[in-house]
């Protein structure tokens, strides 16, 4: 009883297999149809399933005959699988580009071996030296097999030993990916083969001489190497599946088609057909259309990724360049400002009065130039977003003063008063990146001296609403009312109202401003009337 | 009076000439020019300086691997070091100040004048 149930629980089993073998094998080869690789494996799983095809049929024969005629034929399996095999192991996986694996001579010289042994072996297939006798006596029919049987378990001794050494010799010349695939292979072939080995001796303990069980320990191979093959493909599961469930259905309506009894069922079952047919071959294009798109899809993303990769490292260069540029310029001007300072503030060399004119204007238009540098420099850091903030807490009336004291001499150079004044008693604490915010506020107070002459220039500074606010006021040209709704915008420069007025920037500096106040959390506004003066008023969160 | 030693790192020789210029004739201290990492290292082998003005984008040695060479010798550590380069940016200043420079001077920002007082600023110390 328990002998019947083996038999029927193995039977059930090979069907299974059977039909898992020709899925992957159909699978693979949708995969990459035109690949050597793919193809070989297709045919190692039309081998394996014609062995257990042959097999099956051999332990469901219902006479003589049909027990000899398939097991002359089940040798057919056992024949090509090994030197498919072997072949396989020798070319899987594709080597990338950068390394190159190619087959060894002794390769070659097993193979060479191995396709004359199947070709031997093929010849004398229909021959006596396959089956000499078979006895029909079910279910453990008796064979006495002739002399192909040894020469098939050397060949396929011969093959498993050759896989083995193929791949464990490309392990260290492969990549992460190769590596990992070859593994998988070799997993497959020593699990099939160790289970093959010990479930073969168990069952000849106990008494069972099942042929059928042989060949379905293959399937360790087919499903590890399937799965090697289409991990690192771009396999389409929906095409494969659709193309094998279409084949199905279509070889079920042909066969309907052969057991009409009627012409009326003939027509019906062959509009059937046609119908299957159609929609099949829609339903197919429809996902090879899918499919192609999603390669394009695919390819166009890594073009893109690849875009992206080479902008970073020119973003990289560029940023590097123009680092290199800004200290090469900042060096001869050091020396320039340098020596001016020199003549004209140290007073270390005698000049005329008419000289020390025209050096003045060379000095202005340095500081000028330096100063256009800088805002370059911090243009790039805010454009590629590395413009970083490091807060600290800091009195506002000394960050204030620290500025005017800069900026009293150069605001007396036009007679000009600079002053500060606060609106809260207390002491107001502001959290800032000093040297940032005391550049952005530089920024205005440079333009109120610019364009104040005899006039006044104030910093008033107090707390709103929970907020730091700071006002630098002056009184001198101002601006017109359209010209206040793009002065924080790149590259503007409001016209002068005078023509005297020289307004000498890059148009980068109230941008530069207003983007270091936002970066603090802050606010800026500003407001100005023609001859009457502009004041910026700055918010910060305290 | 003794006169007080400046060791000045710089390979363009049109700022060393300012500056030794500057803190030689008005201010009387006595400059050393260096125009390279390496020579400026053999000289202070030689030499005793009080205080030391070091460039960074130099040929051969940068003055960061100079920096470097400075601290790690015990003898050289009390000596104030104050870069002066044309970098602004941030990395160089903060590196600067991690590897133990008394101060970084962008030289577009100063003139010979205010460079003097710091100088003077960190003699004192």
């Amino acid at each position: 009883m328990t002998a019947m149930l083996t038999i029927e629980i193995i039977k059930y089993a090979s069907v299974f297999i059977l039909a898992l073998t020709l899925l992957l094998g159909v699978v693979v080869l949708a995969n990459g149809p035109r690949n050597r690789i793919n193809q070989t494996f297709a045919l190692l799983s039309i081998a394996f399933a014609s062995w257990i095809f042959t097999n099956l049929m051999v332990d469901l024969s219902t006479n003589i005959n049909e027990l000899f005629f398939w097991s002359q034929l089940s040798a057919l399996g056992p024949i090509l699988a090994p030197i498919l095999l072997a072949y396989f192991a020798s070319i899987f996986p594709m080597p990338s580009s950068s390394i190159d694996i190619g087959v060894k001579k002794w390769q070659r010289i097993i193979i060479i071996f191995l396709s004359i042994g199947t070709i031997i072996e093929l010849i004398l297939m229909p021959t006596a030296f396959n089956m000499q006798k078979v006895i029909f006596h079910p279910p453990f029919h008796e064979f006495e097999a002739g002399l192909l049987y040894p020469m098939i378990f050397i060949s396929l001794t011969i093959s498993i030993i050759f896989s083995v050494c193929s791949t464990l010799r490309k392990i260290p010349l492969l990549d992460k990916k190769g590596k990992y695939q070859v593994l998988l292979v070799l997993i497959g072939i020593i699990t099939a083969c160790i289970i093959g080995v010990i479930a073969g001796i168990t069952l000849y303990l106990n008494n069972y001489i099942l042929t059928i069980v042989s060949p379905l320990f293959s399937i360790f191979v087919v499903i590890l190497t399937a799965y090697a093959i289409i991990r690192y493909s771009t396999f389409n599961i929906n095409m494969a599946v659709t193309n094998f469930f279409i084949l199905v259905l279509f070889l079920l309506v042909s066969f309907e088609i052969t057991l009409s009894k009627s012409l009326n069922e003939l027509i019906i079952k062959t509009i059937i057909f046609l119908s299957v047919l159609i929609a099949g071959y829609f339903l197919i294009r429809n996902i090879i259309m899918e499919v192609e798109r999603k390669k394009e899809i695919q390819e166009l993303a890594n073009k893109l990724e690849k875009s992206n990769e080479e902008l970073q490292k020119l973003s990289c260069l560029k940023d590097d360049f123009i680092h290199l540029t800004v200290h090469e310029i900042n060096t001869p001007m050091a020396s320039i400002l340098g020596y001016l300072s020199l003549i004209l503030d140290e007073k270390i060399a005698k000049i005329d009065k008419k000289a020390e004119g025209y050096l003045q204007i060379i000095y202005a238009s340095s500081r000028r130039l330096a100063g256009i540098v800088d805002n370059f420099l911090n243009i790039v850091k805010i454009e590629g977003g590395k413009l970083k903030m490091e807060f600290t807490k800091i009195s506002m009336e000394k960050f204030l003063e620290e500025i005017i004291l800069e900026y009293e001499q150069k605001a007396r150079e036009k007679n000009n008063k600079i002053t500060i004044q606060s609106l809260n008693l207390d002491e107001i604490e502001i959290n800032i990146d000093t040297d940032k915010l005391k550049e952005a506020l530089i920024n205005l107070v440079d333009n109120a001296i610019k364009f104040t002459r005899d006039g006044e220039i104030e910093l008033i500074m107090g707390k709103y609403e929970n907020r730091a606010v700071i006002i630098i006021k002056d009184n001198g040209e101002g601006m017109p009312k359209e010209a206040l709704e793009q002065v924080f915008n790149k590259f503007y420069q409001a016209l002068p109202s005078s023509p005297n007025i020289n307004p000498q920037g890059t148009g980068l500096g109230l941008y530069i401003t207003k983007t270091i106040i936002e970066m603090h959390g802050g606010k800026i506004i500003v407001e100005s009337l023609i001859g009457k003066g502009t004041k910026f008023t700055i918010f910060l969160p305290l | 009076m003794h006169k007080k030693k400046i060791l000045l790192v710089d390979d363009d020789p049109s700022i060393s000439g300012l500056y030794k210029e500057r803190l030689e004739v008005i201010d009387g201290f006595n400059v050393t020019i260096c125009p390279n990492g390496s020579e400026a290292i053999e000289m202070l082998d030689k030499q005793n300086f009080d205080l030391i003005l070091l460039d960074i984008m130099m040929p051969k040695i940068g003055g960061l691997d100079v920096l470097d060479v400075i601290k790690s010798k015990e003898k050289y550590q009390k000596i104030p070091i104050i870069m002066l380069t044309a970098l602004i940016d941030e990395e160089p200043y903060k590196k600067s100040l991690i590897k133990g420079a008394d101060d970084y001077i962008v030289k577009t920002k100063i003139t010979p004048k205010e460079l003097f007082e710091k100088i003077k600023k960190h003699l004192e110390k």
